[in-house]
């Protein structure tokens, strides 16, 4: 269960995040809608690798140690 | 009857005047970090206050919580992170008394919040940084432009790592403060069920919620040593090229 959770909010705030930095560059720049929409696609993109890296390592990790306790689903 | 949202609200105890538009009062969520604080300090301070060969109880749970955070730095970064152990095992204690301090009754729930988990995330993925460049140097800005990768993808990639470098403080805040936020609105929806269903019916969610308590508590330690493992993997990323 906490596995679920964690990718996602890994995948929230790569979105999130994309939004803010986009919408402080377009405040700053005053281009309303350009770079918002550059940053979201960005952002997404850089969730998702957020979570491939995490699912890798926790692969690694997982066949390393034969069984973590918590590792319920 | 309150409602469900209201044990989240931030009340002041002492009123301090604002300072440069920035509200200083000592409110009930200050209240409960200095108590973690305090509570942290007095455990541990009497439990190795002997230092016997064969440790006392309180000493033996004292050196549990210090070789769970030795053994996930050991794991996570390796000997080099050592140094750090005083850093993540402060900040396991933080967020652990946070979690358990929040489910007594009538108590305030700070790892809940996100301006609160926000400034610790920030400020634990900055201990990251500083880490990582003086280890490192500069040699620590290739985290964004992993060597081997063609250089034509760079105006691509560069973005994204620089923004998925940016989104792990809000994936901590977001992990810990909804899993808080999220289990204490469920126990007190529950316990009003209790409440609206009278002697009769109400034992059902009093058994309930007896259960989703211990629940609740296992959540709190889980999620704890979850942001903590967590920053580990941060911090060896920093240290580490990949």
């Amino acid at each position: 269960m906490w596995l679920a959770f964690n990718v996602v909010s890994d995948l929230l705030a790569g979105v999130i995040c994309g939004l803010g930095i986009g919408y402080g560059i377009d405040y700053w720049l005053g281009t309303r809608p350009v770079f918002i929409a550059v940053f979201l696609v960005l952002g997404c993109i850089a969730g998702v690798l957020n979570v491939v890296y995490f699912l890798q390592q926790y692969e690694k990790k997982r066949q390393e140690k034969a069984l973590l306790p918590e590792e319920k689903e | 009857m309150s409602g469900p949202i209201e044990q989240f609200e931030i009340k002041p105890l002492i009123s301090l005047p604002k300072i440069d538009g920035i509200d200083l009062s000592f409110t009930n969520s200050s209240l409960f970090m200095a108590l973690a604080v305090g509570v942290g300090s007095v455990f541990f301070i009497t439990a190795m206050r002997k230092r016997q060969l064969i440790p006392t109880k309180l000493q033996s749970v004292a050196e549990m919580v210090y070789e769970l955070v030795s053994g996930m730095i050991n794991e996570m970064v390796g000997p080099e992170g050592r140094k750090y152990i005083p850093f993540v095992f402060t900040l396991f204690t933080f967020v652990v008394l946070g979690n358990l301090l929040g489910l007594l009754p009538y108590s305030f729930t700070y790892t809940s919040h996100f301006a609160a988990v926000g400034t610790l995330s920030v400020f634990s993925i900055l201990v990251t940084i500083i880490a990582g460049l003086k280890k490192r140097g500069l040699n620590w800005f290739t985290n964004f432009f992993p060597s081997g990768t063609p250089i034509a993808i760079a105006p691509i990639l560069v973005p994204i790592e620089i923004i998925s470098f940016c989104s792990k403080p809000l994936s901590l805040t977001i992990r810990l403060s909804v899993n808080m936020m999220v289990g204490h609105i469920m126990l007190k929806v529950i316990a009003g069920f209790i409440y609206s269903l009278s002697f009769w019916g109400g034992w059902l969610p009093l058994a309930f919620i007896s259960i989703l308590t211990v629940f609740e508590m296992g959540i709190a330690v889980l999620q704890a040593y979850v942001y903590t493992i967590l920053t580990c993997v941060y911090l060896s990323d920093a240290l580490h090229a990949h």
